[in-house]
């Protein structure tokens, strides 16, 4: 029988009464398959709708006093050490200068300031000078 | 880094590990270790495994779990059966009910499993006993949903309920004298040794005169009352075939068909591990037979019932002559002595027959009648085989049998025709 009862299969607290059983039964239906979900439908109503029922599966289950378990380990963290290394991490990669084509001199690009900057000094300065042009 | 959670997790796990041995070590015999031939069942389920950790709570409990980790689980077995249940907490009790009815479910040999239930009704009527665990836990499951009256109700019968199932599970196939009837018989049988090990006999209570009393719990007594009860729905089930076959045949002259039957109630007796109920049935349809026969002189065939009924006939004397309870009883058991007696061959075998009628019954008419006579007959044969003149030895002796004729029946031919011997020959009784 104990193989079969509906608290120990799903592991289920009695004294959780009708609520906390649907409960614990529905987060078990949402990755079940179409046969599990009939079996659970099935414990769910003889566990909720048949309270006479519910108590002689309590009686006939093993009482949990076990005691709980903690919390599981944190997962470890990877050290730098831990890593490996692959080729791109050891090749020199190429520039982005060098990826745009003939490479550009950027020695010989004029320094000017943005005050020289033609762009700079035929737009308007303010919104008056705008209307007056 | 080991950590109090992990070290939960161990002995977890552990418990599981002792729990699967011992439900091993129960169900299957040493040489499955050497060459396991069958399948053990299934172990109860993981939850099954706070029966180890309740019993670890103890000093004497976690020593008897590390000696098991080591290899040796006698200490542990011990904790599981102790030889009184009295200092046991009530879920543990719980716990061994549950998981001793699965090992009797389980078990390979009866004898395994009638151990096994009767350890599973000591804890029932342990908890039965204990009077809170039971509401406690039946309030908790039902909560609103069921009335006060109907917990109640479920409480009280919580404690039988197993026996009560594997009673109806007897009684259905009992006609065919099954296994299953036969061991609900033998549980059944041993609710004296149940109760004891449940420890309910040992309770003590204050009366009111504050004196402190030894007392049993209510339920030792329904316990023995409701076995009682299904064993005897048992044993009608195992009789029913065979009394209505015998009453067909009242109406009938005893015939072979009547010893087939008589013979069939024998092996349910056997069956039954020789039970009073079916001494008592074997008896009742004997007798009327028994008399129907003396009375058509069909010698022969009331030998051959004698000869069916005898070891019944004997289990039933002993119970008379050592259980004042079975006075009631006296008078029959007696009549069947009646009867072996005239069917024995030898007198010497005839006068012991009817000599332990008259001692378990010493007022039965038929055997001081049959007694006396063959006392007296014993004193003829003494002082005829002498020839004309008997010794003084034998004189003694037939004077000895006369006497004790005389004080069982007064009147027979055989027994005045040793008193003239006697007297022709100078002794007076």
């Amino acid at each position: 029988m104990s193989a079969q009862n509906p608290f120990e299969k799903w592991d289920l607290d009695p004294f959780e009464g009708p609520e906390g059983i649907t409960e614990k039964l529905r987060e078990l239906v949402e990755d079940a398959d179409p046969a599990t979900t009939d079996e659970l439908r099935a414990d769910w109503e003889a566990l909720t709708l048949h309270p006479r029922r519910r108590v002689e599966l309590a009686l006939q289950a093993h009482p949990e006093t076990r005691p709980a378990l903690g919390r599981k380990p944190r997962p470890a963290r990877k050290l730098r050490r831990e890593l490996e290394l692959e080729l791109v991490d050891l090749v020199a990669l190429p520039t982005v200068a060098s990826a745009l084509g003939e490479p550009i001199d950027l020695h010989r690009l004029p320094d000017h300031s943005l005050d020289d900057d033609p762009i700079f000094r035929t737009a308007p300065t303010s919104i008056a000078e705008k209307r007056d042009t | 880094m080991w950590r109090a959670d992990d070290e939960a997790l161990l002995h977890r796990l552990e418990n599981e590990e002792l729990l699967a041995a011992l439900w091993r070590d129960l169900l299957a015999p040493p040489e499955h270790y050497q060459q396991p031939s069958r399948e053990l069942p299934v172990p109860p389920h993981p939850r099954a495994s706070g029966m180890v950790a309740l019993v670890r709570e103890s000093a004497e409990g976690e020593r008897a779990a590390q000696l098991a980790l080591d290899g040796d689980r006698s200490a542990l077995h011990a904790c599981i059966t102790p030889a009184s249940m009295t200092a046991l907490r009530p879920p543990l009790l719980h716990h061994l009910a549950l998981f001793f009815s699965a090992i009797g479910h389980a078990a390979p040999t009866s004898s395994r499993a009638c151990d096994a239930y009767v350890r599973a009704a000591a804890a029932w009527i342990a908890l039965g006993a204990e009077g809170t665990y039971l509401p406690g836990l039946v309030a908790a499951v039902a909560s609103d949903a069921l009335s006060d009256a109907e917990q109640a109700e479920i409480v009280r019968a919580t404690p039988l309920a197993h026996l009560r199932k594997l009673a109806d599970t007897g009684r259905v196939t009992a006609g065919e004298r099954s296994r299953d009837a036969q061991l609900a018989l033998r549980v059944l049988a041993r609710i004296d040794r149940a109760i004891q090990l449940s420890g309910t006999r040992d309770w003590k209570d204050r009366s009111d005169d504050g004196v402190r009393r030894r007392r049993k719990a209510p339920i030792v007594d329904e316990a023995r009352q409701e076995c009682r009860r299904l064993r005897l729905g048992i044993l009608d089930n195992a009789l029913s075939a065979l009394a209505d076959e015998l009453d067909v045949a009242t109406g009938q002259s005893p015939n072979a068909e009547h010893m087939k039957l008589l013979d069939e109630v024998v092996e349910t007796w056997e069956w039954a591990d020789r039970d009073f109920e079916v001494e008592r049935f074997l008896v009742e349809r004997a007798m009327p037979i028994g008399w129907e026969l003396y009375n058509a002189r069909r010698w022969d065939m009331l030998r051959r019932m004698t000869g069916v009924v005898r070891p019944v006939v004997d289990s039933l004397v002993e119970r008379v002559a050592s259980e004042p309870a079975m006075l009631p009883y006296a008078a029959r058991a007696a009549q069947m002595l009646v009867f072996r007696a005239e069917m024995e061959p030898r007198l010497s075998d005839q006068i012991a027959a009817a000599k332990r009628a008259v001692e378990i019954c010493p007022t039965h008419r038929n055997g001081r009648l049959v007694y006396s006579d063959m006392l007296a007959e014993r004193a003829l044969v003494a002082l005829r085989a002498d020839g004309f003149v008997p010794r003084r030895a034998s004189l003694e002796a037939a004077k000895k049998d006369v006497e004790l004729a005389l004080s069982l029946w007064k009147t027979g031919k055989r027994l005045h025709q040793a008193i003239d011997i006697l007297r022709r020959h100078g002794v007076q009784v």
